[in-house]
């Protein structure tokens, strides 16, 4: 199968998952509730009248407006998908080269010192250490740490929001050690799996030095085996995302999603729950898409680096 | 096996949790229905109120949350409720997950099966997938939420998980041991005992393991969020109903995090510490099982040879186990 028939592929199915989504949040929010005693028994109201005029009001709307729709603040989506895009990416692509960068770093320096006690503890150790670290446990950690210094006489620096110029930072920082730490696994797989090949053992043979050896020969032979980690660690990326900017309050993609979806804590009987549809059908697409670009990326290398160019994916 | 310090650090990790889990209630100063305090006395007089929530103390070891629950109880009573549900999670996932994959590797039907669940589910976070899914006023209002919602985790994981079994069968059927067990007219049954059962097992049980631990993760995001697996409305003083998490369980205290935060930080990080701990020992039991099976198969790890018998059997004689 070649490169263009894959790309197509990924971008058709991409569709589905697309239709899948809207046709999913273009549900009908309606509920009915009736009162048994002093208790109201609500209950879900799902007509499909309702669910068909909802979608065919969305792409009423779509198709006159030329446009994804109005939100909850009277803004075109398309405009607040910019604002925010532009917010979010700029914490997105710096911590997914740092995490791929520090990942790789650390793999390699834990290949390199586990034969002595110390390189083992930090090495592995720290890589377990580090996956098993949820990103909200490290937020909460520094932010604790950081307020305790704060008060005893460390100069102040904004942790949250988006209104100084590193506000960016701490998202960057907490967003990038979780997936690096599993790509420090993975690489380290990767480089012991490749240690015992022939081809190893001829360049050591001919007396290639050792560090030659392991950033040329065998760290080149292993970014395919690294590549087919990609998109996990992406996806691992995002859901991170929403987590990350909700926490430091950094207001991007993740955020406007998650405040768009209305999650409830509490509701009257009887009322409708609706949500920001347009905004959120706006964002997840702008998720997806970002996701999809990804995969082509994904499909792209995979194509570039593979030795046997062609073979079954 | 003693040179393998991750496997000691996972299983004592998980023993100590097997213990919360079946003796939690008696352990000591666990307070075994976890009972809200609206108000304690103080020290000075009878009028001496004290509100919660509480900053660890002797009583409180750990603190106390907005009710008035003992942090150190909840959580160690919250084992129970927590590792049933990641439990049942993974381990459905991983029934289901096993005979699809190691039929994709075998029929295209499944094969392709398999891929095109992979390609639904798999290419967008599973977090996105539940916020959007529990938020359909169906599943907030329905009796059977829990089940509903460990349904679709169940759902979103099978790809990834399938995905995996698949590719370690396929790696084993690629070798030219396996084709000379077929050569040599092994059965499906034998197949299956000689050379997909020692090949696959450890990976499979290290990633059992290791996804016991990502599905801990999720749940601690989701309570984030205040998006918990049982829900239940209940009205208080207001005409209107809150939806309140029912289940006793760790990621309950990182609800209301960012309130929390700035004045109870005892609240969300000792939950999350708790959390994280979990986490650390189910990745290092996974990885500390994979490590020794990787030494025994490069015969780091001698196999005992069996015990001669106390007393000496007359007919049968003891020969040493050869392994294939």
């Amino acid at each position: 199968m070649n490169l263009f028939l894959r790309l197509l592929s990924s971008l058709l199915l991409w569709v589905c998952m697309a239709t899948i989504v809207i046709l999913i949040v273009l549900l009908p929010r309606d509920t009915v509730s009736h009162r048994v005693g002093v208790k109201d028994i609500m209950s879900y109201h799902f007509t499909w009248e309702n669910y068909k005029k909802n979608i065919d009001d969305y792409f009423e709307e779509v198709k006159t407006k030329k446009s994804l729709g109005t939100t909850n603040f009277e803004q075109p989506v398309e405009s607040e998908l910019l604002f925010y895009f532009k917010r979010s990416i700029i914490v997105l692509l710096p911590a997914m080269v740092l995490s791929i960068f520090f990942g790789i770093c650390k793999g390699v320096f834990d290949y390199r010192f586990q034969a002595y006690k110390l390189g083992q503890f930090f090495g592995r150790g720290t890589t377990w250490m580090g996956q098993a670290v949820p990103d909200f446990f490290l937020i909460f950690l520094c932010q604790t740490f950081l307020s305790m210094a704060m008060n005893h006489g460390f100069p102040k620096i904004h942790m949250y929001g988006n209104d100084v110029w590193y506000s960016f930072f701490f998202p960057i920082i907490f967003l990038s050690m979780y997936p690096a730490f599993v790509i420090a696994r993975y690489t380290f797989q990767a480089l012991e799996e490749e240690e015992e090949m022939d081809y190893i053992k001829t360049a050591k043979a001919k007396g290639v030095p050792e560090r030659v050896v392991l950033w040329k020969h065998i760290l080149g032979n292993c970014y395919p085996k690294l590549l087919q980690h990609f998109m996990p660690i992406i996806l691992m990326l995002f859901s991170g995302m929403f987590v990350v900017e909700f926490l430091t309050l950094y207001h991007g993609i993740g955020w406007r999603l998650i405040t768009a979806i209305h999650i409830r804590y509490s509701i009257m009987a009887g009322e409708p729950l609706p949500i920001d549809a347009p905004a959120v059908i706006g964002f997840s697409l702008l998720l997806m898409v970002l996701l999809l670009l990804a995969q082509w990326i994904n499909q792209i290398l995979n194509y570039v680096l593979d030795p046997k160019r062609g073979g079954d994916f | 096996m003693q040179k393998i310090p991750s496997l000691w650090i996972g299983i004592i990790g998980c023993s100590m949790l097997a213990i919360f889990f079946v003796f939690g209630p008696y352990l000591p100063h666990v307070d075994k229905n976890v009972t809200p305090h609206s108000y304690v006395v103080g020290p000075e007089s009878n009028l001496d109120f004290i509100l919660p929530p509480y900053t660890p103390n002797k009583d409180f070891l750990l603190g106390s949350d907005k009710h008035g629950r003992d942090i150190y109880s909840a959580l160690i009573m919250g084992t129970r409720g927590t590792l049933t549900t990641v439990f049942a999670i993974s381990l459905s996932t991983f029934l289901l997950a096993v005979p699809l994959g190691i039929a994709a590797a075998h029929l295209t039907f499944f094969r392709l099966l398999l891929q095109a669940w992979n390609y639904l589910f798999s290419r967008i976070p599973v977090f996105f997938y539940i916020i959007i899914v529990s938020t359909i006023p169906f599943f907030i209002f329905s009796p059977h939420r829990a089940i509903w919602m460990v349904s679709f985790l169940i759902i979103f994981e099978l790809g990834k998980v399938g995905d995996v079994v698949y590719k370690g069968v396929s790696l084993i059927q690629k070798t030219t041991y396996y084709e000379a067990g077929i050569i040599s007219g092994s059965k499906p049954y034998g197949l299956w005992k000689r050379y997909y059962w020692p090949g696959c097992y450890p990976q499979w049980v290290a990633y059992f393991v290791q996804h016991l631990g990502s599905m801990l993760f999720l749940l601690g995001q989701l309570g984030i969020f205040g998006i918990f697996i049982s829900q239940s409305l209940a009205q208080g003083e207001h005409p209107s109903y809150s939806i309140d998490n029912t289940a006793l369980v760790w990621p309950m205290f990182l609800f209301d995090v960012l309130i929390d935060f700035d004045a109870f930080p005892w609240i969300p990080l000792f939950s999350s510490l708790f959390i994280t701990l979990s986490m650390f020992s189910f990745v290092c039991l996974g990885e500390g099982i994979l490590d020794y099976h990787l030494r025994k198969q490069r015969g780091l790890i001698s196999i005992r040879p069996p015990r001669k018998p106390f007393l000496p059997r007359l007919r049968k004689k003891v020969t040493a186990n050869v392994k294939l």
